[in-house]
């Protein structure tokens, strides 16, 4: 989301003169104009007596991969990839002077801006990746998690068994991306889940849940360095966004609990809430429903369909982008 | 996300818009404002108020070991067990016996008809096909299960759990039923030292081979005594072919013997059967005032449907149970005499417990001349007939009397096997087999101690 915004953005900034020089002369070539602008860098080829002037190269600058400039014969040597990706360089032997200086500096400076952006373009998709990754390993913890609460009631061993190993390896992932580090307490949870005491398993339960939703309520764990970028308000996840993909998924999978033990109240608690939460959502993660804006109007079970599906669109929107987000997810 | 500013209170939409504290939408971008932090504790509440729905404490679990304690187990499950709170039912057997309880198995409850108590069935891996024939390849079948902790933990054997009665039944005269028992009522202590515990024990009838007396014996002194120390709380000695020959009556009219007579014990111990007042029963403080007294060996006598109109009496209706005890007693040695009744709605008021005490202790001390305790545990039933059930548990017999046929089975098969290789045959060290015989006749120098 953020590699298509930043592109709109590029393509939307005003181009503007930076330089031009005349009497450059091209390598095989002849003499000509030189421009530069704030996007690319042209010559126009000065033409003969039956020929007309017309444009040589026109090359934008993000295509440059190098400029130097060979003081002893005061050219440039301007190296970049052509429309078929072919390494061309092409040498320009420049007059002396200010101007030729001034255009030396243009372009260095128009380079060097085009990198920082680049890199920032390219930190921007990484935080995304990291996002992503994020949102989706938390929806799987919180999941499986909550889940272990109604396995407990009906003392299903081997069910929490699964899904305390499946807890497992999504904290494992969560601690490699840099995000949350719940490994210790997924083993304390491991010991206390050996008991076979619900009572116990369902304490530390809560206290692994506990643990991940505090550490969301930190604005970025430290380790990662993208403070600045989540300060941006760009378009795509955020951070916070994953505290209510925590608080959705927890209290989602706790609502077939309630239906089961007939916890009217619970239910009715619940609902309004998950609608809330999954209208923001929606408001980022593309969603095929949107149970926060039809359940004002619904009864109970449509209300329960309708979060149903706002939730296994949300698992396989947040699952298809963090396998998307996998090559470009970095290891810190 | 509420921040505190230099005259307002403002709070962050998702968006991170400011609005006025309070506001449940952004007036800016219209996406709900989510107080994150009162969220959060809402969820974990209601988390932890799961904890009203898990059962936590199984007071009662009832352990059937081998086919015949699996047969007895879904019994009694099947009869009476079904209306207990806070019980849980483990049927165990080896992989081989586990082939015939496959009707039993396609009845018990799956994951979504679960309701408590449950019945479940767990089977000791075995290496090969081979029979577990004996006592110490028992043992050994149960030791070797790596994950016969975690099932016993399961059914709820665990230590947070300060009042647990363990009711185990078995066969001693099969390995599986022998060997397996003690070993899993060790575990099942480790588990939960403050666990009480009471084994029924089906002696091997007269006409089985030496072998299942040989185990039967082994077994017998594990109960008494393992790992120095005394292992079962209350062994309830039951010889086959005595269990043969006694008749009850049941609420209907209808006759019980045989097993079922044993699962209409069981459900008079723990208060099964029982329509009220079941909480005056408690097996549990039979078990521990039988340990305090270091009396462990116990054999059941038994009335059930016996009527006042017809018998007269509460004397006469003991006198009868006296007469068919399930093992071989001996009434000069009792010591502790434990009288289980239950009584018709129609006898409440003439049979109230200080009647019945009354009556019980003349008639005790016409009995038994040792006799150092007696316990009264009633409870009452809405049978509208006269009949009463009773089961009396008399302690203080020695060993080599209940348990005289084992015995001498024990002697006959160790001459027998001598010169054998105990350990690669039976499973069991030449060493532990005279360990076996000291045990018993220590137990039973003990009783004489005690008496005296």
């Amino acid at each position: 989301m953020s590699t298509d915004h930043d592109e709109m953005m590029a393509d939307l900034e005003e181009e503007k003169l930076l330089a031009q020089l005349k009497n450059v002369t091209l390598e095989n070539v002849g003499k000509g104009k030189l421009w530069l602008t704030n996007k690319r860098i042209e010559f126009e080829n000065k033409g003969g007596f039956f020929s007309p002037p017309h444009l040589e190269f026109s090359v934008d600058l993000s295509r440059v991969s190098s400029a130097k400039v060979e003081d002893s014969s005061n050219s440039l040597v301007l190296e970049w990839l052509n429309e078929n990706s072919e390494h061309v360089v092409s040498r320009l032997s420049l007059p002396g002077g200010d101007a030729a200086n001034d255009l030396y500096q243009s372009l260095d400076n128009a380079l060097e801006s085009l990198r920082y952006q680049a890199e920032l373009q390219e930190q921007r998709a990484c935080y995304q990746a990291f996002l992503r990754k994020t949102a989706y390993h938390v929806w799987v913890a919180a999941s499986l998690l909550a889940q272990i609460v109604p396995q407990l009631t009906r003392e299903d061993w081997d069910a929490v068994d699964a899904s305390l190993s499946a807890a497992r390896e999504t904290a494992n992932a969560l601690a490699a991306g840099s995000a949350i580090d719940i490994s210790d307490l997924m083993h304390a949870l491991a010991e206390t889940v050996a008991s076979r005491d619900a009572s116990l398993v369902l304490r530390k339960v809560t206290a692994t849940l506990k643990a991940i939703g505090t550490s969301l309520q930190n604005e970025l764990p430290p380790a990662a360095g993208w403070e600045e970028l989540s300060q941006e308000g760009s378009p795509g996840l955020n951070w916070r966004d994953i505290r209510y993909i925590f608080l959705f998924a927890g209290r989602y999978k706790l609502l077939s609990l309630w239906q089961q033990l007939g916890e009217n109240k619970k239910i009715e608690d619940s609902l309004p809430r998950l609608a809330r939460f999954s209208s923001i959502l929606a408001d980022r993660i593309p969603m095929k429903s949107e149970p926060g804006r039809l359940s004002r109007e619904e009864d109970a079970p449509s209300a329960i369909s309708s979060v149903e599906a706002a939730a296994q669109d949300l698992e396989a929107s947040l699952k298809v982008n963090a396998k998307d987000s996998l090559d470009g997810y970095p290891r810190l | 996300m509420v921040t505190q500013g230099s005259e307002n209170k403002v709070t962050s939409c998702p968006n991170n818009h400011q609005n006025p504290e309070g506001s449940a939408w952004c007036g800016v971008c219209g996406l709900p404002i989510i107080d994150y932090d009162r969220e959060l504790e809402l969820l974990l509440r209601t988390v932890a108020e799961g904890e009203q729905h898990i059962r936590f404490a199984k007071e009662n679990v009832f352990l059937g070991i081998g086919d015949q304690g699996c047969k007895l187990i879904h019994d009694f499950y099947r009869s009476w067990g079904k209306g207990l709170k806070n019980s849980e039912f483990l049927m165990i057997d080896s992989a081989s016996g586990g082939q015939q309880l496959t009707d039993l198995r396609t009845q018990l409850p799956s994951d979504q008809e679960y309701t408590a108590p449950a019945l479940s069935l767990h089977l000791l891996p075995m290496s090969g096909s081979r029979q577990v024939g004996y006592y110490g390849l028992g043992e050994r079948l149960a030791s070797d299960d790596p994950t016969l902790d975690d099932r016993l933990l399961r059914s709820g054997i665990r230590a947070s759990t300060k009042k647990q009665t363990i009711f185990l039944f078995s066969a001693l005269g099969g390995g599986t039923g022998s060997g397996a028992s003690p070993y899993i009522l060790q575990r099942a202590n480790a588990l939960n030292p403050q666990c009480r515990s009471l084994v029924i024990a089906m002696m091997p009838a007269a006409d089985e081979p030496d072998s299942a007396h040989f185990n039967a014996f082994c077994s017998l002194s594990r109960f008494i005594k393992a790992d120095q120390r005394p292992l079962a709380d209350m062994i309830l000695l039951v010889d086959h072919d005595r269990l043969m020959k006694v008749r009850g009556v049941g609420s209907m009219g209808e006759e019980i013997a045989t097993e079922p007579l044993l699962s209409h014990m069981l459900g008079i111990l723990v208060g099964a059967i029982a329509d009220r007042d079941s909480r005056q029963v408690d097996p549990g403080y039979l078990a521990k005032m039988s340990r305090s007294m270091g009396i462990h060996a116990f054999v059941p006598c038994m009335a059930v449907g016996r009527s006042m109109e017809i018998f007269g009496g509460l004397a006469n209706i003991l006198s009868s149970a006296l007469l068919s005890p399930l093992a071989e007693v001996d009434k000069e040695s009792i010591m502790l005499s434990y009288l289980l009744v239950q009584v018709p709605e129609r006898l409440t008021a003439s049979l109230q417990a200080e009647t019945i005490n009354a009556e019980l202790n003349k008639w005790n001390k016409n009995n038994f001349p040792r006799l150092k305790g007696s316990v009264l545990h009633l409870s009452h039933s809405s049978s509208r007939a006269d009949r009463i059930d009773l089961c009396l548990l008399l302690g203080g017999t020695k060993l080599a009397i209940t348990a005289k046929r084992a015995k001498e089975g024990f002697e006959r098969f160790k001459a027998i096997a001598r010169g054998k290789a105990w350990e690669q045959e039976f499973g069991v060290t030449s060493k532990s087999v005279p360990e076996a015989q000291e045990v018993v006749n220590w137990y039973d120098t003990m009783l004489d101690e005690i008496a005296s």
